[in-house]
């Protein structure tokens, strides 16, 4: 095989593993992104914010805006 | 990977039925739900990979009856409360972004039966879901899921802003930021301004002091 041929049998093999392996991740990223995205709820620290004291009869509620929006 | 830090409560305001009292009714609520459908909802968490309080808490502000039968003056429908065009659109959306999985399909198909076959080549704007699809419990809670997966998709590369607009989108339609022309990243209060009021009130609900996901993290 001539060294010509070598070339053109490499820069074969590799385009062909380059579009497979492009493929596989069109294919899987979405797929692989939904499955390891991982999700973390974090209280506020701000005392203000803590609701969990809202929620408590014997604690004094703390101010919060009550709405009611209209269109 | 993406991690998705949520700070509860997100917005300083509280709905204004959602007051002290109210927290024990809802609590029955919440307990119906999962009483009744908590194993569809599990089974919709785990393939969607989803907070499961972030289902429940949509599906708890959208029904709060949890009557599988509702159907709303704006024509949404079942537990979810999805219209049946935007369900169609949502099911060809997630699977034009490939996340419509074979196990996702598995569960879609048991009420679709041959019209899955329809859902996986139509395009945007066709009508294959019906009313009596999403008055199925297992059905619409998929379709939740699905809803809130492509949604969190779309937003997860935006870490501190993304769950604001999966809660909007999910009240107002998929097709929110283009049809009123809103940007991305927009904190919670610069986003109220931009919707109408009722998911104005719907993003309290959801977020805000005393909202679902505050009290379904804390209290329940």
């Amino acid at each position: 095989m001539t060294t010509k041929q070598q070339l053109v049998w490499l820069f074969t093999v590799l385009a062909v593993v380059g579009v497979s392996v492009s493929a596989y991740l069109w294919w899987a990223y979405p797929r692989l992104t939904e499955r390891s995205r991982t999700f973390k709820f974090v209280r506020s620290t701000d005392g203000a914010n803590d609701s969990t004291q809202n929620l408590l009869p014997s604690s004094p509620l703390l101010a919060v805006e009550l709405v009611d929006y209209e269109d | 990977m993406a991690t998705l830090p949520i700070e509860l409560p997100m917005v300083q305001q509280s709905y204004k039925y959602y007051d002290q009292g109210s927290v024990a009714s809802r609590k029955a609520s919440y307990n119906k739900l999962v009483s009744f459908y908590g194993n569809y909802v599990q089974q919709a968490v785990r393939l969607n990979n989803l907070p499961a309080n972030l289902l429940e808490a949509v599906i708890l502000v959208e029904n709060d009856r949890i009557d599988a039968d509702s159907v709303s003056a704006a024509g949404a429908v079942g537990i979810a409360m999805i219209k049946p065009l935007s369900a169609t659109d949502i099911l060809v959306a997630a699977r034009k972004k490939r996340l419509l999985t074979a196990e996702k399909q598995v569960v879609l198909k048991k009420r679709l039966g041959t019209r899955m076959d329809q859902v996986l080549s139509a395009d945007l704007g066709k009508t294959i879901i019906t009313s009596a699809d999403l008055k199925d419990a297992e059905f619409s809670l998929m379709l939740a899921g699905i809803y809130l997966s492509l949604l969190i998709y779309e937003h997860q590369s935006e870490p501190s802003t993304w769950l604001q607009y999966v809660v909007a989108r999910y009240n107002q339609g998929y097709y929110l930021l283009t049809a009123r022309k809103i940007p991305r990243g927009l904190t919670v209060k610069a986003l109220m301004e931009k919707v109408p009021g009722e998911c104005k009130n719907y993003l309290v609900k959801m977020l805000g002091v005393r909202g679902w996901l505050d009290i379904l993290t804390t209290s329940i």
